[in-house]
């Protein structure tokens, strides 16, 4: 007897075949989906920097609407194989003066330092490969700088008057006080215009590359957060710890 | 002498643990899935910078300075040498061929955004090797300027605290 099973058990195993699902059309499915999502798998993610026309010739001053006594600010960072110069034309500079003791636009000079210089190349991209230059340009210090002429008094009343909102509204201009206007020399190269874009773009707080926590969290303050434009979209910026100073940038024709 | 019974086994392959791994695959590369407008070549000739910037690119015209020529939608328009474009294909600060491929591909956008109902928004997309001169990014920016094109993009690589 080959069956040894009961005639009840028979009935049971009748009714409960085992039901394998075929598999093989999901397969040839997914061995064609692989390929092609392996073709367009992203290794690096890219951003961008918004810019405007460069000015050939002398920066126009912007038409600032406010009827206020604010000076405009008109920030202008000279690149050179030197370092930074920074200047602009309100009194919060001192430049007015045209030199001199008291003349407070401040020359940021270059940095001499191996460690830092490979770091401001590669920003903590492992697959970046350092050219070291030494000396090289000292983005940490021009940061400083500018965090101090965005929280600069203007007119005297004692408020941070170039601290306004940097998102405005789909389709108006942002004011005239989130503009910068970089004016490098001829040699200067590319990579160098886009860190000053980024020292002076925005204060990350304590992730900010150019700042050590303590400097993060005296100078990344909330007197930089300014008052939401009513209907303007905003980035989340304030959210994310983000502190606008000067995003939008202006490349002029160069100092030389 | 009894008959050898053959025993005929149905061999089947157990493919389930093999789906499972597929399927994990699959989530994985989903996930990278890249969906952005513009696509880069990498080459030891371009070595775009690092930014700390996270705006993502939007689709635009696209042109690249790299060491060795400058690119316009891919199609190269102007050899580059020693950081600088040869005098016979400038005109003052215009690079002359540079300035007739996007002029073309200006009046293109222009006629794309017209049969589409919008406006030609004048949008460059601006790929440069971190040790290209200023002077030549100016030229660049100077010609793109001519043939109205006004905003700028600088693509960058993503990095830098966030």
């Amino acid at each position: 007897m080959s069956n040894h099973k009961k005639p009840s058990d028979r009935r049971r195993s009748r009714t409960q075949d085992e039901v394998t699902l075929n598999l093989l059309p999901f397969m040839n499915l997914m061995t064609l989906l692989i390929p092609f999502l392996l073709a367009s798998i992203q290794f690096v993610s890219l951003a961008v920097i918004d810019s405007s026309l460069p000015a050939i010739g002398q920066p126009q001053p912007s038409d600032d609407k406010e009827k206020d006594d604010t000076p405009p600010l008109n920030l202008t960072i000279g690149i050179t194989d030197e370092g930074f110069t920074v200047a602009g034309s309100a009194k919060v500079l001192g430049c007015e003066k045209g030199g001199g003791p008291n003349d407070k636009c401040t020359a940021v000079p270059l940095k001499n330092d191996t460690g830092y210089c490979g770091d401001t190349v590669c920003k903590g991209n492992p697959n970046c490969v350092p050219t070291n230059v030494t000396p090289c340009h000292d983005f940490a210090e021009l940061k400083k700088l500018v965090i101090q002429v965005k929280k600069a008094d203007g007119n005297g009343d004692g408020e941070a008057d170039y601290v306004k909102n940097c998102s405005p509204p789909e389709g108006e201009a942002p004011p005239e006080v989130c503009n910068v206007i970089l004016a490098p020399n001829p040699e200067i190269p590319y990579g160098v215009l886009v860190g000053v874009m980024d020292a002076t773009r925005s204060c990350r707080g304590q992730s900010d590359p150019h700042l050590t926590d303590s400097e993060a969290a005296e100078l990344c303050d909330d007197s930089l957060v300014a008052q939401a434009v009513p209907g303007a979209e905003g980035d989340g910026g304030a959210d994310k710890g983000d502190r606008d100073l000067f995003p939008y940038v202006v490349v002029a024709g160069g100092v030389k | 002498m009894p008959k050898r019974r053959t025993h005929e086994v149905d061999a089947e392959l157990n493919i389930t643990s093999l789906m499972d791994i597929m399927t994990i695959i699959l989530v994985f590369l989903l996930k990278s899935y890249s969906t952005e407008d513009i696509q880069i070549a990498p080459s030891e000739n371009l070595l775009l910078p690092v930014s700390s910037s996270d705006k993502p690119p939007e689709l635009a015209v696209n042109a690249v300075i790299s060491k060795v020529a400058i690119t316009v939608d891919g199609v190269d328009v102007v050899m580059v040498s020693g950081n600088q474009v040869g005098d016979q294909d400038k005109r003052g600060t215009l690079i002359t061929p540079l300035f007739d491929a996007l002029k073309a591909a200006a009046d293109q956008a222009k006629a794309n955004a017209a049969t589409t109902n919008t406006k030609f928004n004048g949008r460059l997309l601006l790929q440069c090797d971190r040790e290209i001169p200023f002077s030549l990014v100016r030229e660049v920016m100077y010609t793109a300027g001519q043939a109205q094109f006004a905003e700028f993009k600088f693509v960058v690589y993503q990095g830098g605290g966030g």
